[in-house]
């Protein structure tokens, strides 16, 4: 984790987290979260949990994704395995907060989970707590059933939460944990764990904390005091990420591994222009084959590798739409990445194509590759034939400019172009959906550049190989372009639009980045 | 075209690949009443109820004659191929039979009032360029690719062609712009390529291309007779496929080189006075050319039979 503290020192994160305002989430209200503790009480065993051995607690670097990857929320808690033995007196303190067992109990019943998707959107997955990030080394471990448990007062805490975890069903199969994502919630907690005193702040906080989730405000994060009272865990995406946590026990096993390797070699060979006889591509030069080969290896890195995590993406209209994202990071994988995130978060939409830039399209090998994958060379000619099939398109107005960007402005967003995907929207009369997305810079830095002519390109990104950043998507409201066609040829109204939507992008960015505890 | 009353077709070029394909449609054609041959000797196995008219199209003042060939026979409709797509050694020829006998019979068809002529041409003449759209609609410009012949002269026809269609616009003049026509007895530069086995190919780039089958094209050509469309149309296979995938269907194997290096050769082949292909040529190895079939599909009704893995399948005999 040397690389976080080279990394993860995020200009964006001093100073006030600005925060989105959560669109009308509706909340739990303490009052439900009261009325759902009762159930639980018996359950209650904290007898169990209160003697974790110090050393599973450690485990640190489980090799295996899975403990990582089971809880992509990031449980930075209880680095250090002493502080177990105080959290049976916060119970103590707190009888309210102890409905630890709830979890267990609201496990079974995956309906709840359908109520309550909506209020804990954001909070999981940025945890806010500062506390939380010194730990994080450890974090990776958490995932581990037996930490968790010893850890689980905390989690009690927030009965949602459990309601929650239902959802990954079958995350519970692979690991108790499964309700372990929602524990999130409550960043307070974690942070004490080491000091006892802190633990009674702990204790403190979670008589609040039922309270706290009920919070709108999407990002539970507060980044300066342990106290809850900062900004409690956000609404919204809970739900989201229990799903995500979802695991794919293909994933894990030797067939996994090979199909991914498999799918890995089709690349290659389409890469080298050697797709062989049997491809069969779509209009657009969409190999679906090919995508499907590489199935295996893209859930891996979406779930297990960038913990991927996606909010609002129940905002995104039915039918055609231009998403309008930052463009960042090295090696264009912002482009593949958000595809795959639709495709499983939206799989109601066609496969979205993402326009590409000619100096990426034309890239010998990867133009070649992405074009394979799905993407589109930008012009204003294929994206409304492609709207006009109904396919939702990806665009990213900055260009090359984007990704040509040294690392210390990662994040900084580019010059739109001059809007030509607002002509686009109006033209074909589809709304523009803003999206940002973080983690791509630190993903692939790009570190310098080289002469790239005789490659027939720009310059030669000099990076890492893809790092295991976490990333985020989020998409924001999607903008109505009133007045249809006309409006294309009014380019006052164009410039307007396209202001707006790189400033919504932009604020996405800053709140995102200011939630974020960590880089990986 | 009028339907119920039968038509006088003629036709240049009856050797050519075309040619022969579209004889016997239009043999089996009841609303054709005849069919004209116009060719500077007797096709060898001309059918018996094909009538032979012999012209020169090279020869000065052959416009004259066959316009007075056309009145006497009284042709309808005139298809228009006598393109060279065949290997020759003289440029010089091609480029005086494709673009003078071009010229010569858009002379002869306006002054004998000719109802109806049909030209093919080719989507190669939209260029493989970087900035193009995916697909490319009819009204896309042509643009010349430099030491081609093959393509440039086509160019040269179809503006000609076009300038016809402008002045003679009581004329019904159809273009119709073919993808690289395959099948086993198609015999033009793509398919000697294919044939070639060995295809040297661009490095990091597997553009997506269009083909379609001698049948289909031969179906196109036949359609354009009865319809009451007018223009310009892309005749293009059903579907696409990377140019690496085209021609391992084919049986052939690509072999994508770097491109400096494969740049540096042609260069080396040029300077030692081998026979190379331009490095313009190579474009097509490197961008898409694809042409938008829709109106094709539309106005002509023409549907491709064979999608484009099997149209290269039949190329592997």
């Amino acid at each position: 984790m040397a690389a976080k503290r080279v990394l993860g020192n995020d200009p964006f994160k001093r100073g006030a987290a600005p925060r989105v305002p959560a669109a009308t989430k509706p909340v739990l209200t303490p009052m439900d979260a009261t009325a759902r503790r009762p159930v639980t009480p018996e359950v209650v065993t904290p007898p169990t949990k209160p003697l974790p051995p110090p050393p599973p607690v450690r485990p640190t670097k489980r090799v295996g994704g899975k403990p990582r990857g089971a809880e992509p929320i990031r449980h930075e808690q209880t680095p250090r395995a002493t502080p177990l033995g105080p959290m049976p007196a916060a119970h103590a303190n707190t009888p309210t907060v102890v409905a630890d067992p709830v979890p267990h109990a609201a496990v079974p019943t995956g309906t709840e989970l359908g109520r309550q998707p909506a209020p804990h959107a954001g909070s999981p997955r940025l945890s806010a707590d500062p506390v939380a990030h010194d730990a994080t080394p450890e974090a990776f471990t958490l995932g581990r059933a037996p930490a968790r448990h010893s850890h689980s007062p905390f989690v009690v805490a927030d009965p949602v939460a459990h309601a929650a975890a239902p959802q990954a069903t079958t995350i519970q199969a692979v690991t108790p944990h499964a309700g372990s994502p929602a524990v999130v919630v409550d960043p307070v907690p974690h942070a004490g764990a080491p000091v006892a005193s802190e633990l009674d702040a702990v204790a403190v906080a979670h008589p609040h904390s039922p309270g706290v989730q009920a919070d709108p405000v999407p990002h539970a994060a507060a980044p300066e005091s342990v106290e809850p009272e900062p900004s409690p865990p956000a609404a919204g995406s809970l739900s989201e990420r229990a799903r995500r946590v979802e695991l794919r026990p293909s994933l894990f096993s030797g067939d996994g591994v090979v199909a991914s390797v498999k799918g890995v070699a089709s690349a290659l060979r389409t890469f080298l222009g050697r797709a062989g006889k049997d491809a069969r591509v779509d209009a657009y030069g969409r190999d679906e084959g090919l995508v499907e080969r590489l199935q295996p290896l893209a859930d891996a890195l979406y779930q297990r590798y960038w913990r991927v995590r996606v909010e609002g993406a129940e905002r995104l209209p039915p039918g055609a739409c231009v998403l309008v994202a930052n463009h960042a990071g090295a090696l264009p994988i912002d482009g593949p990445l958000l595809h795959h995130a639709l495709k499983r978060e939206r799989a109601d939409l066609k496969p979205a194509r993402w326009l590409l830039e000619d100096q990426v399209f034309y890239a010998p090998g990867v133009g070649v590759l992405w074009n394979r994958l799905g993407a589109v060379r930008a012009s204003p000619e294929n994206a409304l034939q492609l709207l006009a099939d109904d396919t939702p398109i990806i665009v990213f107005p900055e260009g090359l400019q984007g990704l040509a960007k040294p690392f210390g402005q990662r994040y900084h967003l580019q010059r739109f172009g001059r809007g030509g995907y607002v002509k686009i929207a109006a033209r074909a009369g589809v709304p523009i959906v803003p999206v940002a997305i973080v983690g791509a810079e630190e993903s692939v830095p790009l570190l310098g550049k080289l002469p790239g002519g005789l490659f027939g390109v720009e310059f030669l990104p000099v990076t890492l190989p893809p790092l295991p950043a976490r990333w985020f998507i989020r998409f924001g409201a999607p903008v109505e372009v009133e007045g249809g066609a006309e409006a294309a040829g009014d380019l006052a109204l164009v410039q307007r639009l396209n202001d707006q939507v790189r400033d919504t992008i932009d604020g996405l960015l800053k709140a995102m980045l200011a939630e974020r505890s960590g880089v990986f | 075209m009028r339907a119920g009353r039968t038509i006088r077709v003629g036709l240049t070029g009856a050797s050519s690949d075309l040619g022969r394909l579209l004889m016997p449609k239009l043999l089996d054609d009841e609303r054709v009443e005849e069919l004209v041959v116009f060719d500077v000797s007797r096709p060898d196995g001309l059918p018996a109820p094909v009538h032979f008219e012999r012209v020169d199209l090279l020869r000065p003042g052959v416009d004259v004659e066959l316009s007075r060939a056309l009145g006497a026979t009284r042709v309808d409709a005139l298809f228009h191929l006598a393109f060279v797509n065949s290997r020759v050694h003289r440029a010089a020829f091609a480029h005086e039979l494709e673009v003078l006998g071009t010229l010569n019979v858009l002379a002869a068809a306006g002054q004998a009032r000719v109802g109806r002529l049909i030209v093919p041409s080719l989507t190669a003449l939209y260029g493989a360029r970087r900035q193009a759209a995916a697909y490319l609609p009819e009204s896309s410009a042509l643009h010349p690719v430099p030491g081609i012949r093959f393509v440039n002269d086509r160019i040269e026809v179809e503006r000609a062609v076009a300038e016809f269609a402008e002045r003679f616009s009581d004329l019904e003049v159809l273009t119709l712009r073919f993808a690289p026509i395959v099948g086993e007895r198609s015999n033009n530069p793509f398919t000697r390529l294919v044939r070639t086995k060995v295809v040297p190919t661009v490095l990091g780039f597997d553009p997506l291309w269009q083909v379609v089958h001698e049948d289909d094209a031969a179906r196109a050509l036949h359609l354009a007779l009865h319809t009451r469309a007018k223009g310009v149309f892309n005749i293009v296979g059903e579907g696409v496929a990377p140019v690496s995938a085209l021609l391992q269907q084919a049986g052939a194997t690509p072999v994508p080189l770097p491109g400096p290096l494969l740049r540096s050769a042609i260069a080396a082949m040029e300077a030692a006075g081998l026979p190379a292909s331009p490095w313009a040529l190579m474009d097509f190895f490197r961008y898409a050319w694809l042409a938008d079939g829709t109106r094709a599909a539309r106005e002509l009704h023409f549907l491709p039979h064979l999608p484009v893995h099997e149209a290269m399948a039949t190329m592997r005999r």
